[in-house]
């Protein structure tokens, strides 16, 4: 055998060798809690590389499942400029799907007639691609892009609107398979991601508005309070705004539960990280003291009805957001 | 007369581009294809025929873009470097009609290219029961289209530089002149007169290769093919802008010494 056989053959071997052992990397680039300042992949090429692939390809994913919904039609953002000039968005004639997507403030990529002036080429350009008048357009049926969301979580598991905002498309089936389906999606999220509070936090809102199973939605609640209250420096924005909802739903399940000491400590803590949280704010506040036991119960019942309301509300825009973010 | 010597100089970029193998690069792209096709069978495709045929119109684009600006741009450098262009020139043809054969040429080897991805994409696409509608032809013989401005590009750039910067330069327009084009027309509103002029220029002269893609309609639902009308000014835009393209390679190419 010659040497460059062997030197081949060896070759061979250490390069199949390195690619077996290749899952011991697998904390290193994804670890449970991202660094602050400098990540791992600021400053290792190849973890970088593999990481940017991967972003790159669920992002890419991410923004076809947008293009779906809308039956191909591109849409973007309206900028500064166009705001300040008065220019609305095309605005969308259905309101189910406000929890994952925002369209008051997006145009079509492809510029309408009267904002284009590139005559007969614009219009050459509109009849051969997916362009048409979107104002108060409907979606496609959000579930076409339900394979897009299990590939993009396949490819990049730490991807968290992949399993959060997949979850809330598999759940809008109101029956129990489809709340069954929504959590095994969340927890396969949560093997992947353990210590993530989006979604913690979105398992425990399930179990609390579609099982009513206060019980287990606390139990998923205080494990993303402690997961994000162990170092809040790593929390992104998006992250500390799930923080506050956690605090928001673990009060309330507390109040519905009869806890009322637990109920009151949530919120005295939540406050202390989020002091201006409306609607702890609003849970803290004391029933006024002129007032009758019927009319403190009756007072009580109207601010819960308003607390309840609000975080609900807020978890629908946490959802909005994350769409718009991207 | 003419028509003899264009088939003869086509015929001889095809059989150089067999000789070099290149279509063997088309067959591994293809089999690429067949490949990562495989691979999202493994996900299941049910509820994914968009995404599907979407994925497919996308890869097809790019790798026929690549061989159209690889095959345009080396041509004439080659010929002058390798000096078998000085044989060429002591047969009875104008210089006007050597890029006229060569661009023929290579429009056939983009074509063929082209036409075996899509072959191969329509057995991957088969295999998933994609169902196959009249946009689809639409979308081959558009794309076609495009393919020869592309050509035409890649040509013009090569007489004016160096083989790399003419595909690289070729590579950026075929790929963003769309994104540029929005940009100004984004841009357009808030601008000065001025300033609006040369937008308008940049807009008209850059090749706006995105009008010959219907992969969009052709990927989602409900799309209605287009009408006769809308694909006879497509030709008429390729057959200007080529004209174009062709004029200006042979203003640089009639007077450059070899």
């Amino acid at each position: 055998m010659s040497a460059a056989f062997w030197a081949t053959t060896a070759s061979c071997g250490l390069a199949i060798a390195a690619g077996w052992n290749a899952t011991a990397l697998r904390d290193q680039v994804n670890p449970p809690h991202p660094v602050a300042g400098l990540e791992f992949h600021e400053t290792h090429a190849s973890a970088s590389l593999l990481g940017q692939f991967r972003t790159s390809t669920s992002s890419w994913l991410w923004l076809r499942t947008d293009l779906y919904l809308h039956n191909g039609v591109e849409l973007r953002p309206l900028t500064k400029g166009e705001r300040d000039a008065g220019h609305k968005g095309v605005g969308s004639a259905e309101k189910d799907l406000g929890a994952a997507m925002n369209d008051d403030s997006v145009v079509t990529s492809i510029p309408s007639v009267d904002r284009d002036f590139r005559g007969w080429l614009g219009n050459l350009e509109r009849a051969t691609s997916t362009y048409r008048d979107m104002h108060n357009h409907t979606h496609n049926n959000p579930e076409q892009a339900l394979p897009l969301f299990r590939l993009m979580t396949w490819i990049d598991p730490n991807f968290i609107e992949g399993w959060t905002v997949g979850a809330t498309v598999i759940a809008r089936d109101r029956t129990d398979i489809g709340f069954e389906k929504a959590l095994a999606y969340l927890n396969e999220g949560l093997a992947a991601n353990p210590q993530n509070v989006q979604i913690l936090n979105d398992i425990g809102f399930m179990y609390a508005t579609r099982k009513k199973d206060l019980k287990t939605a606390v139990g998923y609640l205080e494990r993303a309070r402690e997961a994000g209250s162990k170092d809040t420096s790593h929390l992104s924005d998006e992250e500390r705004d799930e923080l506050a909802q956690v605090y928001r739903w673990l009060a309330l399940c507390y109040r519905d539960l009869g806890e009322r000491e637990k109920m009151s400590a949530t919120i005295r803590a939540g406050l202390e990280k989020f002091s201006d949280d409306p609607v702890l704010k609003l849970l803290s506040d004391p029933p006024p003291v002129f007032l009758t036991e019927k009319g403190r119960a009756k007072w009580e019942a109207a601010r819960n009805r308003r607390a309840h309301e609000e975080t609900e509300h807020a978890s629908e825009e946490a959802h909005s957001h994350e769409e718009d973010h991207h | 007369m003419k028509l003899r010597v264009y088939k003869a100089l086509a015929r001889g970029v095809v059989l150089e581009s067999v000789r070099r193998k290149d279509l063997w690069v088309v067959a591994i792209l293809g089999f690429l294809i067949l490949i990562a096709s495989g691979a999202l069978g493994f996900f299941g495709v049910e509820g994914m025929e968009s995404f599907v045929k979407d994925l497919a119109a996308s890869v097809l684009s790019l790798f026929s873009a690549i061989v159209a600006v690889m095959t345009s741009c080396r041509l004439l450098p080659e010929e002058i470097k390798q000096r078998t262009l000085y044989p060429l020139l002591a047969r009875p043809i104008s210089r006007l009609d050597l890029l006229i054969g060569k661009l023929l040429g290579a429009v056939l080897v983009t074509w063929i290219a082209f036409l075996m991805l899509c072959a191969l994409t329509a057995v991957a696409l088969t295999t998933f029961h994609v169902h196959f509608e009249p946009i689809m032809a639409q979308y081959v013989i558009a794309k076609m289209m495009g393919l020869v401005v592309l050509c035409a590009l890649s040509l013009t750039l090569s007489t004016y530089m160096t083989p790399q910067a003419a595909a690289t330069l070729s590579m950026v327009l075929a790929f963003g002149s769309t994104v540029i084009v929005r940009g100004l027309v984004m841009a357009y509103e808030t601008s000065s007169p001025a300033i609006q002029w040369i937008y308008k220029f940049i807009a008209a002269a850059l090749p706006q290769l995105g009008v010959f893609d219907l992969g969009g309609r052709a990927a989602n639902l409900g799309w209605a093919p287009v009408s006769a009308s809308v694909l006879a000014q497509l030709f008429l835009y390729m057959a200007a802008y080529t004209l174009a393209m062709v004029a200006i390679s042979w203003s640089k190419f009639r007077r450059q010494a070899i």
